[in-house]
C-alpha cells in the first residue's frame, strides 16, 4: 500500500474542484408583473445642449424581449432655484433637448420638471451645477495579455470627487482579402467593384457604468481608473483605435445610486456580493408619491476627450490570421454563382488562375473575410486623421 | 476460502481490540473468535439452548436441568458475547448466572449469591479498578478473560467510603469521573442514574458527577453516546469517589444486536440539544474529505447554511451572527476557512461537538439563537500518540499524551493548507490567485492534587486569499484561556475562567499606487467566569455563577499602503462595553417521572466611553439628515446601559420506560451585531455593539417534545416544534455602506422576526447500520413596518429571512461491511433559499438594467445532493507502530448541479440570467490518515 497520495492525482482533484464551480445560463420563471416606471436619464450639461431621455420600464423576459417602450409627448423642463425656466424640445424616440448650450450658472440650483402626456407630473431634487475639471489623460497599459485603458483626472480646487464616464469607441479595420468584384444578386453576374469593402469603421457606445470617487483621498486625483478592457488580439486594435471619453461630476448621493445601479445590474451572483436592492432616485412624482421613479440627475459641466492608440503601439504579435480559407475557383456559371454568392455565405474576390475574359471563375472567401461593411461601415467618420 | 479468509480477518480484528486494551505483547488464543454466538433461537428449551451455545463456543453450563425444564428461549444474536445474550435471556427473571475464568457458567435461580461472587473469587485476589490497570501489561489475557472480567467489574460489589460492619442511615455522596477506559478522555454529558430510589445526574464538561443516595447498596447505570452502557454495583456507607471507565464503541469489534439503556434521550431533560462526537463526524462523507465539524452540524434538524461556500449557521431561523460558538470555552468570531468552505477546527483534535437550540442552559448567554460547544480532546493519559493526515488541500498533525504521568496531558495539532499551488495548475484566469489557511490548536490540562485542576486552551487560525485580482483578504482568531477548577468537597466545585478572545482581518489593495490602501478591523474581549456547582441532593443540582466581558472594537482603520497613497488615514471610533450577567439554575427531579430544569440570567450591559454619541431628531427617519449632533462620552463613562432579565426553563415528563414529553421556556439577549448585506459570513463583516442608537437583540422561543425509543432504545425517534420571536434583528437599508462608516445606525435597522418549526429526527446510533434522517419543516419570517426606522420593507409585511427553506430532508447512513470497511450515504434535500429577482428591465447607461421591489420573493431551485464515501482501515498487523486508514468518496456523486445562487446580469448591454453552482459536479476525494 502506498503511503501516500501521488502529487498527479492531488492536481486533478484540485482542478475538478474549481472548475466544478461553474455558472450557466438559466431563466427562471417570474411572475409576469406589469412594471411601467418611468426611467429618467440625462444630464443637466452646462458644457453641450441638455439632453434627456424618456422610456419606460419592461417586463423581464427570456431574451429581453419585451416592448421597449419610450416616453412620447411629454413636456420637459429643466428649472433652477430663481424661478427661471429651460424647455426642452422633443426630439422624437423619448429624447427632449435644449437647443444650443444653456447657460447655466455654479451659483443656482437646478432640477428637472416633467409632465408626461397622461397628466402625471414629476420634479427631482434641486441638485447643485457642479463644473467637470478636464480629463488629465487617457492612457493603456497590456493586461492579461488584453490592453487596458484607463483615464486620469485631477481636481487642483478639490471640490469635484464624485465622477462619472462613459464612452463611444471607433476602431479601423481591414478584412483579409481585398476585393475587386462584387455580385450583382439583380443580374446573377460579378462585376468590378465600385466601392472599397477592405478598410471600414465600427463603433460602439460604453454599455457598463464608469465611477471614480477620491472622497477617501487626501487630494482630488482620479488615477488609472479602468475603463474599456480591449481582450488579447481583438479586432479593435488591429489597425487603429479611438475612444472619446465624456467625464460628468456628480454630487455623493448620484454617486451613491451610481454605484448601487452598478453592483444591483453588473456585479451580483459571486459568494460574497451584496444582494440586490431598490433604490431610490431623486426624482419623484408629485401626482403619485407612492410612483416608482427610476434614476438621478446631476448638473454640471461636462468634459469630452478623445485619444487614439495605433496597432504599431502594441507589442507585436496582437494580430492573429484569421479563418478566412480562399476558395481559389467559383465557377463562373449562373448555377454557381447563385448557389455561392447569392446564398450570401460567400464575396467574390478576384478572378480566378488562369487568368481569362471573361473569367472562367473567381476566387472567393467568406463574407466576413471579404467585405468589412457586413461588421462596419466604409465612411471614414469626421474625426478620424 | 472465504470462509476461512472472513474467519481470520475476524481473528485480525478481535485482536487489534485486544491490543488496544492491552497495549503489551499478548499472545493470541485460538478459541477467542470462537467464543461469539450467533444463531436464530427459536423456541428452544433452555437443555437445547444450552448445548447449541456449548457448540459453538468453549463454554460450560452448569445447571439443575430440573429447574429449567419449562423454559423456552426465542432470542436472535448475532456474533454476540455470552453475558449480553444471557442477560436478554435471562431478563426479567429470577434466574442469575456466573462465568468464571475457565468459562464455566453457573446458573441459578434467584439466589443472589452467585451474583455477589467477585471476578477473583476463585483466584482469591482482590479484584479493583486498579487492578485491572495492572492487568494491562503482564496477565495472560484471553479474549473470553476480558469478557469475563467486564463481566466481573459490573457484577463486583464496590465499597464506597469506610467499611462498616452494618449499613449506616441517612444519605451519602458518591462522585467521581466518567471516562473512556482506553485513553483516559473525560466524558461529558453521560448519564449516571439509579433505578430504585429514582436519582439521575448528567456528567458536566469534564465527565464529573455527583449523586447523592441512601446509604447502602445500589446500582449505578451509566449511559454515553458512543460507549457501551454499563452499570457498577457499590455499597455506601460514607461519602466517596469512584470513577466509572467505560469502553467505547468502536473497538469493539461484533456487537449485540440486542441493547439496552440508550434511553439517554428519553432520560435527560436536555431539549433540542444534539451532541456528536467526533467518531460519527468522520463517518460522514466530507467535501474534499476534510472532516468537517460545522457541516455535520448543518445535517441535523434545525441547523441550515445559506449555501455550500458558506458554513455559516442559522439555527431554527436564527441568523449567522447569533450562534455562540465556543471552542474550549474561547469564542470564535469566524469559524469558517477559505472562504466559508471549510470550518476552522482541525477534526482530529475534537472530541465532540454540542449544539442547544431550544433549552439552553443558564450558564451561556450573549447570542440569542444557540450555543454550539466544540470540545477537544483532554489528551489521552496512557501513552503520547499522535495522528498525520493527507487530504488534497491540507496536511495536519497531532499529538498528544502525557506530560507529567498521572498529572499532566496534553494534546496539539496544526492542520495547514498547500492549496496554493494548486491555482498554479490551473487555467489561467485563476493562476493569479492565492489562498492560504492555518489552524492551530492545544490544550494542557493538569491535576495539581485531588481537588484542584488547571487547564489551558489556546487556539489560532489564519486565513489569506486573494482570488485572481489584487485585493487580498487576511483574516486571524487568536484565543487563549485558563481555567481552574476547586473542588470544595464532593458536591460542590468552581470553575475559575479567564481568557482572551480575538478576531481581526485586514483588507488591502495595491495595485493602483495612488488608490493603495490597507483596512484593518479587530474584536477583542477580554472575560472573566466564575461558575459553581452544587450537587445539593439528588432532587437538585444547583449550577450558579457570573460572567463579564470587556469589549474593545476597532471598527475599521483606513490606511495608505506606500509611499504614492494618496487615501486619507480614517479611522473608526473604537467601541467599548462591557457585557456582565449572573446565573441560577436547578436541575431538580420532581418525582422519577418529571423533572424541571430552571434558570434565571440577569445581564447587565454598559456601553463605555471614550466615544462619539450622535443624536437624531426622536420623530423623524434616522438619516443623516436628521442628526442632531453628537455628544462627547469621556472614557470610562457608561454611555448607555442595557440590562434585563433571561428565563431559561425547560421540563421533562416520562410517559413510560421509552417515552417521555419536554417542553421548554427561554428567552435571551445579544448586544452584539454582525452587520453584513452578503447573504453568506464575509470576512469583511462588521460587528457592531450595542449603543444609544442600536438596541440589543432579544430572542424568545418555545418549545415542545416527544422522544420515544424502539427496537431496545436502539432506534430513538423525537418530534420537537418550536415557536420563536426575535427582536430588534438589524437588517440594512438599500445602498447601505457596510464598511468604515461613522454613523452605521442610518443605514440599518431592526427588524421583527418570527420563526416556528416541526423536526422529526430519527436516529439509530448503533449496530452495522447506523446513522440518522431528519425531517424538518420551518419557516423563518422577519418584517420592518416601522416608517421612522428606515425604509419600509416589502410594504411592512413579513417577508422570507435569506435562510428561510421549509422543507428540509437529510439521511446521513454508514454501513460497516467487515471491520476494515465501511460506506457511507448521504442524501440531503432542501427547498431553495429565498432571493431576490428583479420585478423588471430598463435600460439606462447603455445598457439593460434591472428593477428590483420586494425583497426576498423567489428561491433558487431545491437542493438535492447525495454523497458516498468508503472507509478502510489499514492492514491489522499486531506489531506494526502506525496504523493507518483510507478514505475514498464522492461528494455529490450525481453531479447535480445544485444553486447557490440565481442571478440577472447586465452584459455588453444586455440582461442575462445564470445559476451558480459551487460544487456544481462529483467531486472525488481522497484521503490517508496515519496514527501512531
Amino acid at each position: 500500500m502506498k503511503k501516500y497520495c501521488s502529487r498527479e492525482i492531488i492536481i486533478c482533484l484540485l482542478a475538478v474542484f474549481f472548475l466544478a464551480t461553474c455558472k450557466i445560463p438559466y431563466n427562471p420563471v417570474l411572475k409576469s408583473s406589469d412594471t411601467n416606471s418611468l426611467v429618467v436619464e440625462g444630464y443637466i450639461d452646462g458644457a453641450a445642449p441638455t439632453s434627456f431621455k424618456l422610456s419606460r420600464s419592461r417586463r423581464l423576459s427570456n431574451g429581453d424581449t419585451a416592448t421597449r417602450r419610450v416616453e412620447l409627448n411629454a413636456r420637459v423642463s429643466i428649472e433652477d432655484d430663481h424661478q427661471n425656466i429651460f424647455p426642452l424640445n422633443e426630439e422624437g424616440n423619448g429624447v427632449y433637448s435644449s437647443t444650443g448650450i444653456l447657460n447655466f450658472s455654479t451659483a443656482s440650483q437646478y432640477r428637472i420638471h416633467i409632465i408626461t402626456s397622461n397628466g402625471s407630473e414629476y420634479l427631482s431634487d434641486l441638485v447643485p451645477f457642479k463644473p467637470s475639471p478636464p480629463i488629465d489623460s487617457i492612457g493603456w497599459k497590456i493586461k492579461d495579455n488584453g490592453v487596458q485603458i484607463f483615464l486620469n483626472t485631477s481636481d487642483p480646487n478639490n471640490s469635484t470627487k464624485y465622477y462619472r464616464w462613459e464612452y463611444n469607441e471607433t476602431w479601423q479595420f481591414h478584412t483579409s482579402y481585398y476585393s475587386n468584384y462584387e455580385y450583382d444578386p439583380n443580374n446573377n453576374t460579378v462585376v468590378p467593384r465600385t466601392d472599397q469593402v477592405y478598410t471600414c469603421w465600427q463603433s460602439d457606445n460604453s454599455t457598463a457604468i464608469f465611477l471614480g470617487s477620491s472622497a477617501k483621498l487626501a487630494n482630488d486625483v482620479i488615477n488609472e481608473a479602468p475603463l474599456a478592457y480591449i481582450p488579447p488580439h481583438d479586432d479593435k486594435l488591429s489597425v487603429l483605435y479611438s475612444i472619446w471619453v465624456k467625464q460628468y461630476v456628480l454630487d455623493a448621493n448620484g454617486y451613491n445610486y451610481w454605484i448601487a445601479m452598478k453592483s444591483n445590474t453588473e456585479s451580483v451572483g459571486s459568494i460574497f456580493d451584496p444582494q440586490p436592492n431598490e433604490t431610490q432616485g431623486n426624482i419623484h412624482c408629485i401626482s403619485d408619491p407612492a410612483e416608482t421613479v427610476i434614476g438621478y440627475i446631476n448638473a454640471g459641466s461636462s468634459f469630452e476627450k478623445r485619444v487614439f492608440i495605433s496597432n504599431g503601439d502594441l507589442p507585436p504579435g496582437w494580430n492573429l490570421l484569421k479563418d478566412c480559407p480562399l476558395y481559389p475557383n467559383i465557377p463562373n456559371n449562373p448555377d454557381s454563382l447563385k448557389f455561392y454568392f447569392g446564398g450570401g455565405g460567400f464575396t467574390p474576390i478576384g478572378v480566378a488562375d488562369p487568368p481569362r475574359f471573361p473569367p472562367a471563375g473567381y476566387t472567393a472567401s467568406f463574407i466576413e473575410c471579404v467585405d468589412c461593411t457586413f461588421k462596419g461601415t466604409n465612411i471614414k467618420p469626421s474625426f478620424w486623421p | 476460502m472465504i470462509n476461512s479468509f472472513i474467519n481470520m480477518m475476524k481473528k485480525i480484528s478481535l485482536l487489534v481490540s485486544f491490543i488496544l486494551m492491552f497495549t503489551a505483547k499478548q499472545t493470541f488464543a485460538q478459541e477467542a473468535a470462537d467464543n461469539l454466538i450467533s444463531g436464530d433461537f427459536q423456541g428452544l428449551t433452555f437443555n437445547d439452548f444450552v448445548q447449541r451455545i456449548e457448540s459453538q463456543t468453549t463454554f460450560h453450563f452448569y445447571y439443575d436441568p430440573s429447574q429449567f425444564d419449562s423454559i423456552t428461549v426465542t432470542i436472535s444474536i448475532n456474533k454476540a458475547h455470552l453475558p449480553s445474550v444471557l442477560d436478554k435471556v435471562f431478563s426479567n427473571t429470577n434466574w442469575r448466572y456466573m462465568i468464571d475464568k475457565e468459562n464455566r457458567v453457573f446458573v441459578t435461580k434467584g439466589v443472589a449469591l452467585a451474583l455477589d461472587l467477585p471476578y477473583g473469587f476463585f483466584t482469591g485476589k482482590h479484584d479493583t479498578t486498579e487492578t485491572i490497570a495492572k492487568k494491562k501489561s503482564g496477565a495472560p489475557a484471553y479474549i473470553t478473560q476480558k469478557v469475563t472480567q467486564e463481566i466481573s467489574i459490573e457484577n463486583k460489589l464496590y465499597d464506597i467510603g469506610i467499611k462498616r460492619n452494618y449499613i449506616p442511615k441517612g444519605n451519602v455522596n458518591i462522585a467521581g469521573y466518567i471516562r473512556d477506559a482506553q485513553t483516559g478522555e473525560s466524558l461529558a454529558g453521560a448519564l449516571i442514574y439509579v433505578e430504585h430510589p429514582h436519582a439521575q445526574v448528567n456528567t458536566d464538561q469534564f465527565g464529573y458527577y455527583s449523586l447523592v443516595l441512601p446509604a447502602g447498596r445500589h446500582t449505578l447505570n451509566v449511559i454515553s453516546p458512543g460507549m457501551f452502557d454499563t452499570k457498577r454495583q457499590v455499597m455506601l456507607y460514607s461519602d466517596g469517589k469512584f470513577d466509572i471507565a467505560m469502553e467505547e464503541k468502536v473497538v469493539k469489534l461484533k456487537e449485540v444486536l440486542i441493547e439496552t439503556g440508550k434511553e439517554k434521550n428519553i432520560r435527560s431533560t436536555n431539549m433540542g440539544m444534539d451532541k456528536i462526537s467526533i467518531v460519527a463526524m468522520k463517518q460522514v462523507p466530507a467535501v474534499m474529505g476534510e472532516v468537517d465539524v460545522l457541516r455535520t452540524i448543518l445535517t441535523l434538524p434545525g441547523v441550515k447554511s445559506v449555501g455550500e461556500a458558506s458554513t455559516g449557521l442559522n439555527v431554527r431561523g436564527g441568523a449567522t451572527d447569533q450562534n455562540l460558538i465556543l471552542f474550549n470555552g474561547a469564542n470564535i468570531y469566524n469559524p469558517s476557512h477559505l472562504f466559508g468552505f471549510f470550518s476552522a477546527f482541525d477534526p482530529d483534535l475534537i472530541k465532540d461537538v454540542t449544539l442547544y437550540k431550544s433549552a439552553i442552559p443558564a450558564n451561556y448567554g450573549g447570542r440569542i439563537s444557540s450555543v454550539l460547544d466544540i470540545t477537544s480532546l483532554d489528551g489521552n493519559d496512557k501513552k503520547i500518540s499522535g495522528s498525520a493526515g493527507v487530504g488534497p488541500l491540507t496536511g495536519k498533525f497531532t499529538i498528544q499524551g502525557p506530560l507529567i504521568k498521572d498529572k499532566t496531558t496534553f494534546v496539539a495539532g496544526v492542520r495547514t493548507t498547500y492549496s496554493d499551488w494548486l491555482f498554479k495548475v490551473l487555467p489561467k484566469q485563476y493562476n493569479k490567485s492565492s489562498a492560504s489557511f492555518q489552524d492551530a490548536t492545544i490544550h494542557i490540562s493538569h491535576k495539581i492534587n485531588a481537588k484542584n485542576n488547571i487547564y489551558f486552551n489556546g487556539y489560532l487560525s489564519g486565513d489569506k486569499f486573494n482570488l485572481n485580482n489584487d485585493t487580498t483578504y487576511a483574516y486571524h482568531n487568536r484565543n487563549a484561556n485558563i481555567k481552574w477548577k476547586h473542588s470544595f468537597n464532593n458536591r460542590f466545585y468552581g470553575l475559575l475562567t479567564a481568557g482572551i478572545d480575538h478576531y481581526d482581518y485586514k483588507v488591502s489593495a495595491s495595485d493602483n499606487p495612488v488608490n493603495a490602501y490597507e483596512l484593518s478591523y479587530s474584536i477583542k474581549q477580554y472575560k472573566m467566569n466564575a461558575d459553581f456547582s452544587y450537587f445539593l441532593n439528588n432532587k437538585h443540582k444547583i449550577a450558579f455563577g457570573l460572567s463579564s466581558i470587556y469589549y474593545n472594537i476597532h471598527s475599521g482603520t483606513f490606511n495608505p499602503l506606500g509611499k504614492q497613497s494618496l487615501v486619507i488615514p480614517d479611522t473608526v471610533e473604537a467601541e467599548q462595553a462591557l457585557e456582565s450577567a449572573i446565573y441560577l439554575s436547578d436541575e431538580y427531579s420532581i418525582s422519577s417521572k418529571l423533572s424541571l430544569d430552571a434558570g434565571v440570567r440577569y445581564s447587565l450591559y454598559n456601553y463605555l466611553g471614550p466615544k462619539h454619541i450622535s443624536t437624531y431628531a426622536t420623530d423623524l427617519p434616522r438619516q443623516e439628515s436628521n442628526n442632531t449632533g453628537s455628544v462627547f462620552y469621556p472614557s470610562g463613562k457608561f454611555i448607555k446601559t442595557y440590562e434585563g432579565p433571561e428565563y431559561r426553563a425547560s421540563a421533562r415528563y416520562t410517559l413510560s420506560e421509552n417515552t417521555s414529553i419536554k417542553a421548554s421556556y427561554n428567552t435571551l439577549r445579544q448586544y452584539i451585531h454582525e452587520i453584513s448585506n452578503t447573504a453568506t459570513i464575509s470576512p469583511t463583516d462588521v460587528w457592531k455593539l450595542s449603543d444609544p442608537n442600536i438596541k440589543p437583540q432579544s430572542g424568545r422561543q418555545v418549545s415542545l417534545g416527544l422522544y420515544k425509543n424502539f427496537k431496545s432504545n436502539t432506534i430513538e425517534t423525537s418530534v420537537e416544534i418550536y415557536y420563536k420571536w426575535i427582536e430588534n434583528y438589524l437588517d440594512y437599508k438599500s445602498g447601505a455602506i457596510l464598511i468604515q462608516n461613522h454613523h452605521i445606525e442610518t443605514d440599518v435597522f431592526t427588524t421583527k422576526g418570527k420563526s416556528y418549526g416541526i423536526e422529526v429526527l430519527l436516529k439509530k446510533a448503533t449496530g452495522k447500520l447506523n446513522g440518522w434522517a431528519s425531517y424538518t419543516f420551518s419557516r423563518s419570517l422577519i418584517r420592518q413596518n416601522d416608517p421612522l426606522a428606515g425604509e419600509i420593507i416589502n410594504n411592512g409585511n413579513y417577508y422570507p429571512s435569506n435562510f428561510d427553506q421549509p422543507h428540509n430532508v437529510s439521511l446521513i447512513g454508514n454501513y460497516r461491511i467487515t471491520h476494515r470497511y465501511s460506506v457511507s450515504l448521504n442524501v440531503i434535500y432542501s427547498t431553495g433559499r429565498p432571493i431576490t429577482l428583479p420585478t423588471g428591465v430598463f435600460d439606462y447607461a447603455g445598457s439593460a438594467r434591472l428593477l428590483y421591489s420586494n425583497r426576498n420573493e423567489y428561491r433558487i431551485p431545491d437542493y438535492f445532493r447525495t454523497d458516498f464515501s468508503v472507509n478502510m482501515l489499514g492492514d491489522h498487523k499486531v506489531k506494526q507502530a502506525t496504523h493507518n486508514s483510507w478514505t475514498f468518496g464522492v461528494y455529490n456523486w450525481l453531479g447535480r448541479k445544485n444553486a447557490y445562487s440565481v442571478y440577472f446580469i447586465s452584459q455588453n448591454g444586455t440582461v442575462k440570467g445564470y445559476k451558480l453552482s459551487i460544487f456544481g459536479s462529483a467531486i472525488p476525494f481522497i484521503t490517508y490518515n496515519i496514527r501512531f
